[in-house]
């Protein structure tokens, strides 16, 4: 069994994962706290994360019905994220290391992503395409092995999750976006609101959503929709530029089996579009159950399973991480 | 009774175990930007050097700042890790108080801020952050100054009749065994002290 500790962004999580068993995951989400800014404040989430770290272990222990003596290891994401707010689970992972006399492995964040898909009856094992959507990424990973993947596409600019969250703003929602906006467009009509399909006609496979936000702005102001309309307008735009990078990097790649994690993930109709996709070219289709699509420590304990833990005083050494590392992140041409 | 202390909200981190009241071992690492990451291997080697382990402790004390946020995060959450995984309590000294517990009586501690400003704390001054010359001006010509925002802001301070010992004098550096010192087991918890506001401004009309 593993403890994982993960606090990259504004969830304080740690959960208690065997394989693909998963004996607790504690999510402490910081949404409301950051509600009133719009968006995740470094520092406020940084404060959150130290109040709380310690009573979310304890409660992942305690659900599990767990001593720390009784783990394998302990796992904690050292990266990529907020420095400031991985800082706190790195520090505290370590001393839970240190005090149970464990071993530490580090785990990179969008590894956890990749590795939700394990968190299920019937594992997703790779090879596979996957597509990693969230607030703070969009990409498209060729994954070849439990612990090995490629990035061959990225958002150039804003992450999905950021196009939701900016397009809640303009729709007077509330933070975090994605939710908001799928509730409202539940009632409205996707083909109301005309918007370009974002880096339709651009080679390669990276993603873009500034322009759709743009499209948004000015639809707004010049066209008098309802704000379901525009809602679902707007859900089915950042789905369709999702949708056609992803069909060209299933033609790029020849994979045959497509995952897709990350907490957009679980927007229903993205799950849908991606559904009727697989359909269309005989391929493999596999979300993330929704409970672990946002950030959560049960996938950071997944992907540990795959990775060596570091004795200590070696795990000393571990570093928490602000960007995806060097090796990892690879833009492939096509 | 055994209880290891430790503070990391300074650029130099410091670790320290007591036994029965005395100080047996202490040390410190200066890195500036960098010493909070080496806590664990500090609260190893006072412990190794103790001849004891975590679960031979009967506390931990911490400092809770100020100083760097990031520092006082890596230090509570060190401390506070450690002292759920033993059981053991854990009680939060003020670093300013630690700094001029160990200083001459009557000092005031000053830790640099940043932002050309500084913490400061002494027996009548209330802690907060205060731009060196409104805080040189404020306190009584003649007391003595201690802790690295009293060096950094030397010029300021000396010019308005104040007394601050040589840049490496002891007295400006957090010690732990000071924590031991003061530490007082009641119950209350080790809350972190960063008397300055994120910065963050609520978006408009936000809920
Ligand atoms: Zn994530």
């Amino acid at each position: 069994m593993i403890l994982a500790i993960e606090t990259s962004c504004d969830e304080t999580c740690a959960a208690v994962v065997d394989g693909s068993t998963v004996y607790s995951n504690v999510v402490s989400s910081q949404a409301l706290l950051h509600g009133r800014f719009g968006g995740v404040v470094p520092e406020i989430a940084s404060r959150r994360h130290l109040e709380l770290v310690s009573s979310v272990v304890r409660a992942a222990l305690d659900d599990a019905s767990v001593r720390l003596a009784d783990l394998r290891a302990i796992a904690v994401t050292a990266g990529p994220g907020l420095v400031g707010a991985l800082l706190v689970g790195v520090a505290a992972a370590k001393a839970y290391a240190y005090a149970a006399a464990k071993p530490l492995v580090a785990v990179d964040h969008l590894h956890g992503h990749v590795a939700s898909l394990s968190l299920d009856e019937e594992p997703f094992e790779p090879p596979f395409l996957c597509l990693l959507v969230s607030g703070g990424h969009t990409l498209l990973l060729d994954v070849t092995g439990p612990s090995r993947f490629t990035v061959i596409g990225r958002s150039l600019d804003d992450a999905a999750g950021e196009a939701f969250d900016k397009g809640a703003r303009l729709l007077g929602l509330p933070y975090p976006g994605g939710p908001a906006i799928e509730q409202l467009a539940a009632d409205g009509d996707p083909g109301c609101v005309p918007f370009p399909v974002a880096m339709a006609g651009r080679r390669g496979l990276d993603f873009s959503f500034a322009g759709l936000k743009t499209a948004l702005a000015t639809r707004l102001r010049d066209q008098a929709a309802a704000p379901a309309d525009m809602a679902a307008s707007y859900q089915a735009a950042v789905v369709a530029s999702l949708v056609l990078r992803t069909e060209q990097a299933l033609e790029a790649t020849g994979a045959r089996r497509l995952g897709v994690v990350g907490g957009v993930a679980a927007n229903a109709s993205l799950r849908a579009a991606l559904n009727r996709l697989g359909e269309r070219r005989g391929v493999a289709v596999k979300a993330a159950l929704p409970r672990y699509c946002g950030d959560n420590a049960a996938m950071i304990g997944a992907a540990a399973a795959h990775l060596v833990p570091v004795e200590f005083p070696d795990f000393l050494q571990i570093d928490a991480y602000a960007r995806a590392a060097l090796g990892v992140e690879s833009s492939v041409g096509w | 009774m055994r209880l290891l202390a430790l503070d990391t909200a300074t650029d130099c981190a410091t670790a320290a175990l007591a036994t029965d009241g005395v100080i047996v071992v202490e040390r410190a690492r200066a890195a500036p930007g960098a010493a909070a990451r080496e806590v664990l291997a500090l609260v190893d080697d006072v412990l190794a050097a103790g001849g004891v382990g975590i679960g031979d402790l009967d506390g931990i004390v911490v400092g809770t700042g100020p100083g760097s946020f990031t520092g006082i995060r890596i230090g509570m959450a060190t401390a506070t890790a450690l002292a759920d995984a033993a059981s053991l309590p854990l009680a939060g000294v003020s670093t300013l108080t630690a700094l001029c517990e160990a200083a001459p009586s009557a000092a005031v501690a000053v830790i640099d801020a940043r932002r050309r400003e500084v913490f400061a704390a002494g027996p009548d001054l209330a802690a907060a952050a205060y731009d060196p010359a409104t805080l040189a001006a404020t306190l009584r010509p003649g007391t003595t100054l201690v802790g690295d925002g009293a060096v950094r802001y030397r010029d300021i301070f000396a010019a308005a009749g104040h007394a601050i010992a040589a840049d490496d004098d002891p007295a400006h550096r957090v010690s732990a065994a000071s924590h031991l010192r003061l530490a007082r087991f009641d119950g209350a918890a080790a809350v972190p002290t960063y008397l300055r506001e994120p910065d963050a401004v609520p978006r408009e009309g936000a809920r």
